[in-house]
């Protein structure tokens, strides 16, 4: 374990002084200014109930959106690099001679990538949090397992990104990571315009594409961990409660299971590509 | 235990494309035999599979076929890897990590402890002329310090068996004769050497044994002095040109080219020279240089490449 250790320890060092927590600050400034805005936004009805109970819940869950969105790219910038630009530019050669294994530098690489990405969601839902409660004078203590998984977000697609490292291209392992992105973004939409407009191949479709990239089992996850702020008015629409079924427990196994498979799979391609 | 550091037989790479239909055979049924302790050239023209062959003989690339062993064992054994040291021809480090923290990382990979460490760094960079610059980021190094700094790296834990992938392709005069000087010290302990170098002069100084590479396959390979004894070669120049001369030249040798008044053949051994340069005088001619040399691995290397093309 000690190859495992030392390839985790440099790539987290390289990533510090890669100065990328100047990336990290500004995403922070970027959660803090969102709650602001909402602020001023409710601010303008200070005297609505409705506003005032109905905003820092909002705020709070499209906030987790943005949080997830942020450490989700981290997770891919950071693995993108990991393997195939280490290839491209010829450092990994002085490390594969060693007596290591191929599974262990993956295996490092992914842990080194993963606690910086971590690190900084977890920093930036506290401070989603501590804003929230700071402007609004409302705390969601009730919500805490929703940051959980959240932290699931760049897990999921930092993974995905380093198995595609493994084998491709930095710009082909960029490229393939949006796509998967985009299609595991798009279940949702396919899924609203399949219920809406009674489309039976826009569903199949979406029901499809959740089993490449399981992000949406996630989102479920998240919004069934903050149901309970999530205002009535919206809870009790139809159309909601027909996009959002809470996920069943099998459906979260799979997340965890998928992940696990592709590590697996990123450490078995590689262990077999020529360097 | 075997005599051979390094031993393949057969050994094949292919690379496929799928897209373009193309298959390229990098490496063609090679058999080496490396013998330990010795300074080994590995040698070829640009795309002759020199690269391909180090690389498959590190692990990092899988051969099509055939079979080697280090040190008797297969690169997939631990054990054989702790004993192998590598300067890769396209050298470059983790650069936001300093000359001490590379080779403390790269010493803890290679499964030295810290005490033994804290010993070697320094010396390793002391042996490279980096110790002034050990708490210094790998990226102010210049391109010949970074090839130092590699050179360090691939010597740091004491293998037995050290590639050298271009050693010298970043650096100066003096850095040359400081790797050079490195290499023997290196040979001096018993290690062996296995030098892959454009700088045939720098091979012929250090090298016991060669092997030339051309299109994969191995066209020349055996002990350096024995290779370049096969034919020596005389440069000579006449006052003025004489078919005559040239007639009694070519009954005792071959002519490897001709330009006016000057010449060079080739005799079948050193006792020929002095026969050549009686017939040269009883034929009439009238000598102004008569140059005899042994052929340099350049001219072997040039002829060897030339014959097989």
């Amino acid at each position: 374990m000690r190859a495992v250790y030392l390839i985790a320890s440099l790539t987290l060092k390289e990533t510090l002084r890669r100065r990328l927590w100047i990336a990290s600050l500004l995403a922070s400034l970027a959660v803090v200014g969102f709650v602001f805005v909402a602020k001023l936004g409710a601010s303008v009805r200070p005297n609505d109930p409705i506003v005032q109970s109905v905003v820092p819940r909002i705020t709070l869950i499209l906030g987790l959106d943005v949080v997830k969105f942020f450490g989700s790219v981290m997770a891919m910038t950071l693995a993108s690099g990991a393997i195939a630009l280490e290839i491209e530019r010829g450092m990994l050669y002085a490390i594969l001679y060693k007596p290591v294994h191929r599974y262990q530098v993956v295996l490092g690489k992914w842990i080194g990538v993963l606690v910086f990405a971590l690190v900084n969601t977890l920093f930036w839902t506290v401070l989603l949090y501590v804003s929230v409660r700071v402007m609004m004078g409302k705390s969601y203590l009730e919500t805490w397992r929703a940051p959980l998984v959240v932290l699931l977000y760049p897990i999921l697609f930092g993974t995905l990104t380093l198995f595609f490292s493994t084998f491709a291209s930095v710009g082909l392992t960029i490229a393939l990571s949006i796509i998967a992105a985009g299609v595991a973004w798009s279940e949702k939409p396919m899924r609203e315009f399949g219920i809406v407009f009674d489309i039976d191949t826009l569903l199949n479709v979406a029901n499809n594409v959740r089993w490449f990239v399981p992000m949406n089992h996630l989102r479920r996850w998240v919004l069934e961990e903050m149901m309970v702020i999530v205002p009535e008015r919206m809870l009790a629409s139809q159309r909601f409660q027909a996009f959002e079924s809470p996920p069943r427990g099998w459906e979260i196994g799979y997340v965890f299971g998928y992940i696990a498979v592709v590590l697996a799979l990123a450490m078995l391609v590689f262990g077999k590509r020529d360097v | 235990m075997t005599e051979y550091a390094v031993e393949t037989h057969q050994l094949r790479k292919v690379y496929r494309s799928r897209l373009r239909k193309q298959v390229v055979v990098a490496v063609d049924s090679l058999d080496l035999k490396v013998p330990q302790g010795c300074v080994f050239g590995f040698l070829g023209p640009n795309g002759a599979g020199k690269t391909t062959t180090i690389m498959m003989l590190l692990g990092n690339v899988y051969p099509t076929s055939g079979s080697f062993r280090i040190f008797g064992e297969a690169i997939s054994s631990m054990s054989v890897r702790r004993r192998i040291g590598f300067l890769p021809e396209k050298f470059q480090f983790h650069d936001l990590l300093t000359a001490e923290e590379l080779l403390w990382f790269h010493g803890r990979l290679a499964g030295m402890d810290r005490h033994l460490l804290a010993r070697r760094v320094p010396e390793v960079l002391e042996q490279v002329g980096l110790s002034e610059r050990a708490r210094s980021r790998v990226r102010e190094f210049s391109k010949g310090m970074q090839q130092r700094l590699g050179i360090a790296q691939a010597i740091l834990h004491d293998p037995d068996l050290i590639i050298l992938d271009e050693p010298t392709s970043a650096l100066d005069p003096l850095g040359r004769r400081d790797v050079r000087d490195l290499i023997l010290h290196l040979k001096s302990r018993g290690k062996t050497i296995f030098l892959n170098s454009h700088l045939l002069s720098e091979v012929e100084m250090v090298c016991d044994e060669v092997a030339i590479l051309r299109a994969g396959r191995v066209q020349r390979q055996g002990d350096l002095d024995m290779l370049l004894q096969v034919h020596p070669v005389v440069d000579v120049e006449l006052r003025v040109p004489s078919e005559r001369v040239m007639q009694a030249v070519r009954a005792v040798s071959s002519v490897l080219s001709e330009d006016g008044t000057s010449f060079t053949a080739e005799v079948q051994s050193e006792e020929d020279i002095p026969m050549l340069a009686r017939c040269i005088i009883e034929a009439g001619g009238e000598i102004m240089r008569f140059v005899p040399h042994r052929e340099s691995l350049e001219d072997l290397f040039v002829r060897v490449v030339e014959e097989t093309k």
